[in-house]
């Protein structure tokens, strides 16, 4: 056992959004901090506005993907297809490297939808097999640490926003640019009675952290930062935390099992590198990997005293997972030059009076609601996809209808909250394995009828948000849209171990030495995207870990 | 029918391949079409040529193709007049259409569509987009890394500056990380 192992208190898999800021907060108090990143570093000259190598190859996201995406089927008793795009990377930075830095706080009803939608609609109001609960903490609970996290990674918004709870001070920089897009579905939703106002990101609208500002290049998401205006963990955290001598990052280390005692408690970890098993002892481990990867991981540690999955005593592992479902509407605006090629993803206007209980729900027959969001950052390939029905997508009527068009399509898009049901899980796929032989996770969702109503309503309201902006035509795909990279559940937080995994800071009820970050600790998806919401609540576990630390240590 | 040595098999596969482009992204008052643009070498070089995955996929539908325009016209599908090859080309994406949603995407019509988009809009370092003939389609002016508040506002042109790229992909020196 080398040296270094030794001198490690806490061990951390996987450094991505989550991972990155509990590094940050561990080692700024004094903690010796081992991070198991089984990508590369990257460097921001590897970054370039190529839509083929980015989106078409997915240069960032496919190695990962490549052998390990997930699979998914609908219901128990189908095989899985073995294909589903997805947008995990492994890297120093993880999928924040390439997200396009939207960053919301959730509304405070999130936290408590179950008693909230009690009261004011009754019991009936719930389907049945949903197991909808409200959070183990509210948003007041949360909001110094959404605070700390927009401070220190960078977030570039407009404060209050409409319908947000309180917050005890603005953002640390002023909006993004508004572009004329954002301009005129600003005053188009303002013209419907609702309240827009700009997306919040994590991306530089002025100098921040010692990195220059956004120059709205287009090619924010599936792509790193060629300036490092972005708040990705790679450009800021990281390199803080690296810079207190108490962060060792080891790339292309690939967590394979996390050991345990006969009482139960965590060791450390094993991980593949340079082609040889190892393994890292720790006084506490904190897993910080996707979604996905969190329940994946805690499945295959199994042992006498964990069996089938650390955190599964009570069948709870991999259960409650849900994905954001997303209506997407687009629109006509004939003879307008929108030029949505400029500028970013997080470029936006977003709309939050269709999101959570922030409209009547009486008579509408489902729950919550989502964000309604228009933004910038369309690229020349996707531009040739956006036709309405009525066009054919080949041959010369397609390439006239071009013409005259491509450059007059805009869209809206919605992100609805959609809950979690007794039948829908990640588990490990009997059949399909990764290129290490270690099986995949498969997922099994079917998205309720809640969902197709919620989803169909959200879809009205885009396409009345786009006729008010201009557009003359508007078409939509039916289908209800899974969104593959926002996805949350599988080892949520609670009190009660008998439906939760971890308890209300993020730590395993039956492996107090362990804690999970990221959306999988999620109690539901909320409507906004989830990137921020999961920094907040990692750094309040380390603050926790940093709380429980003298305990932890004398018992390792 | 398969015919010929095997050299003369892919020479006509790539004639059915260029025939098919060509239909799919027409010569027309708009601008040059596939072939001109370079899309069936971006198609060649990444996808359908000799090595890559996919290149028995491109060659059996290819083949199927080339086997319907002889059933139907009597002659291969390169050899095809314009309107029999659409009329082709339209049943096989009515066929892809009808296939469920986890499969379309994988069909042999969507697949080519797909690639051929790939190569008339991307970025002409990859061999397809031959003079900015997609992007001058779309007015589409080139990949800045710089749009100033002026250039995206609404009903803006936004010119064409930086169209004279290498011919292979090069990293931009922005200093260290």
């Amino acid at each position: 056992m080398s040296a270094w192992d030794d001198s490690t208190d806490v061990v951390l898999i996987g450094l991505g959004a989550c991972g990155a800021v509990a590094a940050h907060v561990l080692t700024a108090a004094g903690i010796r901090v081992t991070a198991l990143e089984a990508g590369p570093r990257l460097r921001a000259d590897q970054m370039r506005s190529d839509e083929i190598r980015n989106d078409v190859d997915g240069w960032l996201s496919w190695p990962k993907a490549a052998g390990e995406v997930p699979t998914l089927r609908m219901d128990e008793g189908e095989a899985a297809p073995s294909w589903w795009p997805t947008l995990m990377v492994n890297a120093v930075g993880g999928t924040a490297v390439h997200y396009p830095g939207a960053s919301f706080r959730l509304l405070p009803w999130n936290f408590r939808s179950r008693s909230a939608t009690v009261a004011r609609y009754g019991e009936a109001a719930i389907p049945d097999d949903a197991t909808l609960a409200d959070w183990p903490l509210d948003y007041d609970e949360l909001e110094p640490y959404y605070d700390r996290v927009e401070y220190a990674i960078g977030v570039a918004g407009a404060a209050p926003a409409p319908f947000a709870g309180e917050r005890h001070r603005g953002y640390p920089m002023p909006p993004l640019r508004r572009s004329g897009w954002n301009e005129l579905t600003d005053d188009a939703a303002r013209r419907l009675g609702w309240h827009p106002y700009p997306t919040p990101a994590a991306l530089n609208s002025e100098p921040y952290n010692g990195h220059p500002a956004c120059t709205y290049c287009g090619h924010c998401s599936g792509n790193g930062c060629y300036l490092q205006a972005k708040g990705s963990p790679d450009g800021n955290l990281i390199p803080l935390a690296e810079a207190t001598g108490r962060l060792r990052v080891v790339t292309d280390a690939r967590a394979t099992r996390i050991e345990t005692d006969e009482h139960g408690r965590v060791t450390g970890v094993h991980y593949l590198h340079d082609g040889t098993e190892r393994f890292a002892p720790a006084r506490a481990v904190l897993l910080a990997t996707f979604t996905y990867e969190n329940s994946r991981l805690l499945l295959l540690s199994g042992s006498p005293a964990h069996p089938g999955g650390i955190g599964n005593a009570h069948g709870q592992l991999g259960a409650h997972f849900v994905p954001h479902v997303t209506p997407s509407v687009l629109g006509l605006f004939p003879g307008r030059r929108l030029n949505l090629h400029t500028g970013t993803w997080a470029q936006g206007t977003v709309v939050d009076d269709w999101n959570g209980d922030n409209f009547d729900h009486t008579g509408l027959g489902f729950l919550g609601g989502g964000a309604l969001m228009s933004a910038n950052e369309v690229r020349p390939i996707a531009a040739s996809q956006q036709t309405p029905p009525t066009v054919p997508r080949w041959g010369g009527e397609w390439k006239a209808w071009l013409a005259r068009n491509a450059a007059s399509v805009g869209s809206a898009v919605a992100q609805f909250e959609s809950l979690t049901y007794a039948g829908n899980r990640l588990d490990l796929d009997p059949v399909a394995k990764d290129r290490h032989g270690v099986p995949r996770i498969r997922i099994t969702y079917r998205p309720g009828e809640n969902e197709r109503r919620g989803v169909a309503f959200l879809r009205e309201r885009l396409t009345e948000w786009l006729v008010a902006a201009g557009a003359t035509e508007t078409w939509t795909n039916d289908a209800v849209h899974i969104e593959g990279r926002h996805v949350y559940g599988g080892t949520r937080i609670g009190r009660d171990p008998r439906d939760s995994v971890l308890d209300p800071f993020g730590f395993v009820h039956d492996a107090q030495n362990l804690a999970v970050l990221g959306g999988s600790t999620f109690v539901t998806s909320g409507g906004h995207n989830p990137t921020l919401t999961a920094q907040a609540l990692a750094w309040r576990t380390a603050e926790e870990l940093l709380r429980r630390w003298p305990a932890l240590r004398q018992q390792s | 029918m398969t015919e010929g040595s095997p050299r003369r098999r892919s020479e006509r596969l790539a004639q059915t391949l260029a025939a098919m482009l060509d239909r799919l992204i027409p010569a027309d008052a708009q601008g040059p079409g596939a072939v001109d643009a370079g899309v069936l070498d971006y198609v060649m070089s990444r996808y359908a040529g000799p090595g890559h995955d996919e290149a028995g996929r491109y060659a059996r539908g290819l083949e199927h193709l080339d086997d319907l325009a002889r059933r139907r016209h009597g002659t291969g599908f390169a050899a095809s007049p314009a309107a029999a090859q659409d009329a082709l080309l339209a049943e096989l994406e009515a066929e892809a259409l009808a296939l469920p949603e986890a499969q379309r995407a994988s069909s042999f019509f969507e697949t080519v569509l797909r690639h051929a988009r790939e190569g008339m809009f991307g970025d002409p370092v990859h061999g397809g987009n031959r003079g900015y003939a997609g992007w001058d389609l779309l007015g589409y002016p080139d990949a800045r890394r710089v749009w100033t508040a002026r250039e995206q506002a609404l009903d803006v042109v936004t010119r064409p500056v930086l169209r004279l790229r290498p011919a292979t992909p090069e990293p931009t020196e922005v200093g260290p990380r």
